[in-house]
């Protein structure tokens, strides 16, 4: 099949029988539900683009693989070009839903596991990356989404996946046969999972010994048996089920639509098994995908950021105070921390280098960097939209107040800013704001792609200290043996 | 004499010591002429001080050995484990150019 247009990639979604659970009961048709349709609309985005002329330069390339021109979230990078074209890709669909589009997490997992089974074979003598190229092909063949699968329940994070009180924890393998592999668990916080055709899971740290059944990478269809999934809560998802207004970007939503997902007891055949029990590489796996991921923050959070920062500047605008100074200040505050937040993304994918397996990863010290940011910098651009916007964005009245004819008329009135700008538009760039800035859509910005003190650590030990402490003790004048 | 071509990447920030690197293969490798690398050489080494290896390539079309940061040929290994690894290389490549 060639690559899906969206409408075609909504049609392949409801050939699936995903078990889906949210507000207490099991949604029958997902794909026409308002609470999951904007997510899926978003994602559909990221097919429908690859379409267009104007987008395809970024939104297709071709495949190392079969040669053939294939969606680059199903690629894997060949060059530093690769990677910068991949966060300008993000920057620019970003741009267009002002919300997570989903699909680069599975596209993460899929270039981490490509360069990982490669040297764990050279290293084991293991056959995992030939079988998983096979499933890229399929990937690639289908243009599938994949969900990635990382983030485990973990229960008691001062213990380690062995020592849990209940073993189910972390995602394990309770069983092998000449088959395949049995797996139990749950992964949780799965972007846009309900709306993915695989979920590509991997282990959520380095493992040891002890660990060995918790060292797990496979491929599994969302709506494998014994998989169910429950739908997070979003702040102002009811909203969707009202009208349109107040939802902010009825369209696309927020964040990506995360769901808890259940593996009970689930068979994974050998050929979509790509990490069973080699605990070692466990480690690397998991920082090779979480650079590549942290590498995306300052594409899709800069593109989510020009909206929030045109909105702010709309808003100001509308409310007559776009002139002062103070607020001309702030708009270039917030357009300094987001580019800044693209430079980093942009460096750490030119400062990318080549893996064995001919794959290119990203700079890792300079991916995490990107992300440490986007714990701060996001906060910061919504605190200041919060500012500018006025306190009307925590204050406004329902859509179904504006349409009632007893309080309409006044909401008309008195919620008008500048002449010439109906009060409806003021409205709904203020909602706007208050849906991107606040709520589940800062929480993702904090946690998403890990905590900031997993940066950190990764900062520290990629921070190439002996190099610093030596240049400083040269200049010192302390001798080179001490 | 064999001759490989050394080519450094400019070593901005280093996590590796290129010229230390170097100075053991030249005591080690007796056989082995390390100078520029101009055309003509039989085999070329780069050595990149990171991962990043952004040593300018210089265009020649002959067995390259890639030293970027802690690894050799893109596989992870350890600094003091470098010359070691890269002499093993060397000797196949002349072994290969001999045969
Ligand atoms: C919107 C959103 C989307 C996401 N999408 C995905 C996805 O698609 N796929 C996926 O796999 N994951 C996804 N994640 C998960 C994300 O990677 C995790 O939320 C993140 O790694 C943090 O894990 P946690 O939420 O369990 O928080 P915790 O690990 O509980 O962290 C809470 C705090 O405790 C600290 N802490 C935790 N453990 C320790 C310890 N052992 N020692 C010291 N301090 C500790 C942390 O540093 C942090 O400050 C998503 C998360 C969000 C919010």
């Amino acid at each position: 099949m060639p690559m899906m247009t969206g409408a075609e990639y909504i049609e392949s979604l409801r050939k699936l029988n995903t078990e889906i659970y949210a507000f207490g009961q099991k949604i029958e048709n997902f794909v026409d539900h308002p609470l999951f349709r904007p997510h899926i609309n978003a994602a559909a985005v990221t097919y429908d683009m690859a379409h267009e002329p104007e987008f395809e330069d970024l939104v297709t390339v071709k495949s190392h693989l079969t040669g053939k021109k294939i969606n680059r979230f199903t690629h894997i990078h060949q060059s530093t070009e690769d990677l910068v074209k991949k966060v300008k890709m993000l920057r620019m669909i970003a741009q267009r839903t002002g919300t997570c589009f989903q699909r680069c997490v599975g596209f993460d997992g899929l270039n981490a596991l490509y360069s990982v089974t490669y040297e764990m074979d050279q290293a084991l003598g293991t056959g995992y990356h030939k079988r998983f190229v096979e499933f890229l092909k399929y990937v690639q063949e289908n243009d599938l989404m994949s969900a990635g699968s990382m983030t485990d329940p973990k229960g008691d994070r001062g213990l380690r996946p062995s020592q849990q009180a209940d073993p189910d924890m972390y995602v394990r393998v309770v069983k092998k046969t000449g088959e395949g592999i049995v797996i139990r668990g749950a992964k949780a916080h799965q972007t846009g999972i309900v709306n993915s055709h695989y979920m590509v899971i991997m282990p959520t740290v380095a493992l040891g010994e002890a660990d060995r059944d918790y060292a797990v990478a496979c491929a599994v269809p969302v709506d494998a048996p014994g998989i169910f999934h429950v739908f997070g809560r979003q702040t102002n998802d009811e909203r969707r089920l009202e009208g349109e207004i107040d939802t902010g970007n009825a369209r696309y939503g927020i964040v990506g639509g995360e769901a808890l997902t259940v593996l009970e007891d689930v068979f994974v055949p050998w050929d979509k098994v790509f990490m069973c029990g080699e605990y070692q590489y466990a480690g690397m796996l998991v920082e090779r995908f979480a650079s590549y991921h942290r590498q995306n923050y300052g594409g899709c959070k800069c593109g989510v950021s020009d909206i929030i920062i045109g909105a702010t500047m709309t808003l100001a605008e509308y409310n007559g105070a776009a002139k002062a100074s103070h607020i001309k200040d702030k708009i270039t505050e917030m357009l300094h921390l987001s580019e800044t937040l693209y430079c980093c993304s942009i460096a750490c994918s030119a400062e990318g280098r080549k893996t064995a397996s001919g794959a290119y990863y990203v700079d890792p010290l300079l991916a995490n960097i990107v992300k440490q940011n986007v714990t701060r910098h996001i906060y910061e651009i919504c605190r200041l939209a919060h500012d500018i916007a006025g306190g009307f964005i925590a204050t406004l009245p329902s859509e179904k107040d504006f349409l009632s004819p007893k309080t309409g008329p006044f909401l008309e009135k008195y919620f008008r800013g500048v002449a010439g700008v109906p009060t409806e538009h003021r409205v709904r760039i203020a909602r706007l704001v208050e849906n991107m800035t606040g709520g589940t859509a800062l929480a993702e910005s904090m946690h998403g792609a890990g905590s900031p003190q997993t940066q950190r650590v990764m900062i520290m030990r990629q921070s190439n200290m002996e190099h610093k402490k030596r240049l400083a003790r040269k200049l010192a004048g302390i001798p080179e043996q001490e | 004499m064999f001759n490989v071509g050394v080519k450094y990447c400019g070593n901005c920030n280093p996590v590796i010591n290129s010229k230390k690197i170097l100075d053991a293969l030249v005591k080690g490798m007796p056989g082995c002429r390390f100078g520029p690398p101009d055309a003509g050489v039989p085999a070329l080494l780069i050595l990149s001080g990171c991962e990043t290896d952004c040593a300018t390539r210089p265009g020649l079309q002959v067995e390259t050995i890639v030293v970027a940061g802690l690894s050799v040929d893109y596989v992870s290994c350890k600094e003091e484990d470098i010359p070691e690894i890269v002499t093993k290389k060397l000797i196949e490549i002349k072994g290969r150019m001999m045969a």
